[in-house]
C-alpha cells in the first residue's frame, strides 16, 4: 500500500513543478532581471554622486518600485500566456505549492510564495552586490567578490528549489546561474558589476527558459481531439 | 472473520477501482486539475476518464466545473471534502490491512 502514498507524493511533486514545465516563468524571470539591470545602467546607480541633489536621484527608486509591481503582476501575465500555450497542450493543474490561478489578491496571500521568494532572492542578490561594491572594493577584489557573490547566490539557488527532488536540468540551470553571476561580476567594471551580473544571470535564465519552451512545444503538440 | 479482513470487505468500492484510485490519488495531491492534465497523468482515454469522473461526481467525491481560460475551455476537477475524507479513510483501511499482512508494506 506504500505505493499509493508514494504515488500521491509523486503527484504532488509533479504538480508543484508543473508551473515551470514550459520554461515560460523562467524566461520571464530572466527578462525581468535584464530589465532591472538595464534600469540600473541607465540611471547610473553605481555612480551615487551623479544625480546627488537632483530628482533624477529618485529614478532608481521609482524604477525598482515599478519592477516590483511587475513581479507582483507577473502571475496574471504568465497565466494569460499559459492559457494559450500550456493548458491546451498538457492541461492545467493547481498545486498547493504553485501560484493561484487568476487571483488578483494573490500577492497578499501568504500562500503566494513564488513572488515573495523572487523578491527576497533579488534583494539578497542586490544587497550582496551593493555591499561588495561600496564597502569591499578596498579589500582584495578578486577573492572578496568571488566569496561574497557565491554566498549571495546561495539563497537564490536553495530558495529556488522547493524540494530536493531536482532534475539534471535544474542543477544545470542553477550551476549556469552561479557561473553567469560570477562571470558577469568579474567582466564588469567597478561601477557596473551589478549590472553585468544581473544581465548575465537574466540572459542565462532567458536562454534556459527559451530552450525549455522550444523542447516543450516540440514534445507536446496540441491534441487534435476535443474533449 | 478477523477485523482486518472485515476492513477489506468494507473498502470503498467507488475508490477501489484502479482507474478511479489513480484519479483520486492525483486529485488528492493537488488543489484542482483539468481534464487534460488528469488524462495525461493517469494515462486514460477521454471516454474512460469521463465515465470514471462521472461516477466519482455521482458519489459526491469530485466536483467538476466547466470554465474558460481565454478561448481554451477548462474542465476543472477537484476533490470535495467528502471525497478527501473518503480517500483518507480508504488509505487508512488499506494501511491497517497492510500492517497486519506481516510485510508492513515493505518488500
Amino acid at each position: 500500500m506504500l505505493e499509493t502514498f508514494q504515488a500521491a507524493a509523486d503527484a504532488k511533486r509533479r504538480s508543484g513543478k508543473y508551473w515551470e514545465i514550459d520554461g515560460i516563468p523562467q524566461a520571464s524571470q530572466g527578462l525581468s532581471l535584464i530589465l532591472v539591470g538595464q534600469l540600473i545602467r541607465f540611471t547610473d546607480w553605481g555612480d551615487a554622486k551623479l544625480h546627488a541633489g537632483s530628482l533624477l536621484g529618485l529614478a532608481p527608486l521609482v524604477g525598482i518600485s515599478l519592477w516590483i509591481l511587475f513581479i507582483l503582476r507577473e502571475q496574471r501575465f504568465l497565466e494569460w500566456v499559459k492559457a494559450r500555450v500550456t493548458y491546451p497542450r498538457t492541461g492545467y493543474v493547481q498545486s498547493p505549492t504553485s501560484p493561484k490561478r487568476d487571483d488578483p489578491e494573490s500577492p497578499l496571500n501568504p500562500e503566494w510564495t513564488p513572488a515573495k521568494r523572487k523578491i527576497a532572492m533579488t534583494f539578497v542578490a542586490f544587497a550582496f552586490a551593493l555591499i561588495s561594491l561600496f564597502y569591499l572594493a578596498a579589500a582584495h577584489p578578486a577573492l572578496t567578490y568571488l566569496f561574497f557573490a557565491s554566498i549571495g547566490l546561495l539563497p537564490c539557488i536553495f530558495g529556488g528549489s522547493r524540494e530536493l527532488h531536482r532534475s539534471r536540468r535544474e542543477w544545470i540551470v542553477d550551476g549556469g546561474l552561479a557561473i553567469a553571476w560570477i562571470t558577469g561580476w568579474f567582466l564588469g567594471q567597478q561601477g557596473s558589476r551589478p549590472v553585468y551580473a544581473l544581465n548575465f544571470v537574466g540572459f542565462w535564465l532567458l536562454v534556459a527558459g527559451a530552450i525549455q519552451l522550444i523542447r516543450y512545444l516540440f514534445t507536446n503538440p496540441i491534441p487534435r481531439a476535443k474533449q | 472473520m478477523t477485523p482486518e479482513l472485515q476492513a477489506l470487505a468494507n473498502l470503498d468500492r467507488v475508490i477501489h477501482e484502479p482507474a478511479r484510485l489513480m484519479i483520486m490519488t492525483v486529485l488528492y495531491a493537488v488543489t484542482e486539475a483539468d481534464f487534460l492534465y488528469l488524462q495525461r497523468e493517469c494515462g486514460l482515454t477521454q471516454g474512460n476518464l469521463s465515465s470514471h469522473l462521472a461516477k466519482l461526481e455521482e458519489a459526491n467525491y469530485v466536483v467538476i466545473n466547466k470554465t474558460f481560460k481565454g478561448k481554451y475551455p477548462l474542465t476543472i476537477c477537484s476533490l470535495t471534502k467528502i471525497g478527501r475524507q473518503a480517500f483518507d479513510d480508504y488509505v487508512r483501511k488499506m494501511r491497517v490491512v497492510s500492517s497486519h499482512s506481516g510485510s508492513n508494506g515493505h518488500r
